[in-house]
């Protein structure tokens, strides 16, 4: 999988969470899914889920520590999906 | 350090299930998802510890001015005190311990958390879209300032701050809403 098709699923996970639509206009790497998208703390927790869903991967607490930005979870699933 | 939390009950239900699998371990240490499990009232409890890790957080944060985090589970409650709908606590953070109050009001609970427990602080509930303009009168009368050189505005690392006109002011304060209901803390 490339950089751009994670980056696309990252983009159809968030979306029922975002609370701020004007956010994924314009979703790149340094979009921050609190801070632009507004997705609240608590679904932060659903993001990180159902990634764990549509990767097969798992997240440990600590990963899950730095996932901030689309760029951060990104990088995250690449690392777990080479370790797999 | 201050910070606070705030959880309508009914929103959170629409929000986020909690049953979901694995949610509980993201969020919780084992001894809290033991007592969550064993609980009556699960999902108030769920809530409860959820705004006290909050409210935690944000106080630790605004402590180090560090850049945001996501590690819930790193924040340990431990309820000390429980009256009716009141809850009196503590959190734990690596070294740190902050001293935390609850309380369910409406269907909704209000934490704050405090890093030094002999702190006097204000803490007012107010509806949601008139936090900014009741924190700002607030803290206007409580330092004798005129209200309308005060502002609010966050540092690189997301943490606000009052200003008077343009000097930044190190009064330690926090601010939540969800729903129809805020609340915000400010220390005296």
């Amino acid at each position: 999988m490339n950089e751009k098709e994670i980056i696309n699923s990252i983009k159809k996970i968030v979306k029922p969470y975002v609370q701020r639509e004007e956010g994924l206009q314009n979703f790149t790497e340094e979009t921050r899914f609190i801070n632009d998208l507004e997705i609240n703390s608590a679904n932060l927790v659903d993001v990180i889920l159902d990634v764990e869903d549509e990767f097969d991967i798992e997240i440990d607490n600590d990963s899950m520590e730095g996932m901030l930005s689309v760029g951060d979870a990104k990088q995250i699933i690449e690392k777990k999906l080479a370790e797999k | 350090m201050i910070g606070n939390d705030v959880v309508n009950l009914s929103l959170a239900k629409q929000e986020s299930n909690w049953q979901r699998p694995r949610f509980l371990q993201k969020i919780f240490t084992k001894r809290e998802q033991q007592q969550i499990n064993k609980s009556s009232e699960p999902e108030k409890l769920v809530w409860l510890f959820w705004s006290m890790k909050e409210a935690a957080y944000k106080a630790s944060q605004r402590l180090q001015n560090s850049s945001p985090t996501f590690n819930p589970s790193q924040f340990e409650c431990k309820i000390d005190v429980e009256k009716h709908n009141f809850f009196r606590g503590k959190v734990s953070y690596k070294n740190e311990t902050f001293f935390s109050t609850s309380l369910i009001i409406e269907n909704t609970i209000f934490s704050y958390c405090k890093k030094n427990n002999s702190v006097e602080i204000f803490h007012k509930i107010v509806e949601a879209e008139k936090l900014k303009s009741e924190i700002i009168k607030s803290f206007s009368r409580l330092k004798n300032l005129p209200e309308e050189n005060i502002s609010i505005q966050k540092n690189e690392n997301q943490i606000p701050y009052f200003f008077y006109e343009k000097e930044m002011l190190s009064n330690s304060f926090s601010l939540s809403h969800h729903g129809k209901f805020a609340a915000f803390i400010i220390a005296s």
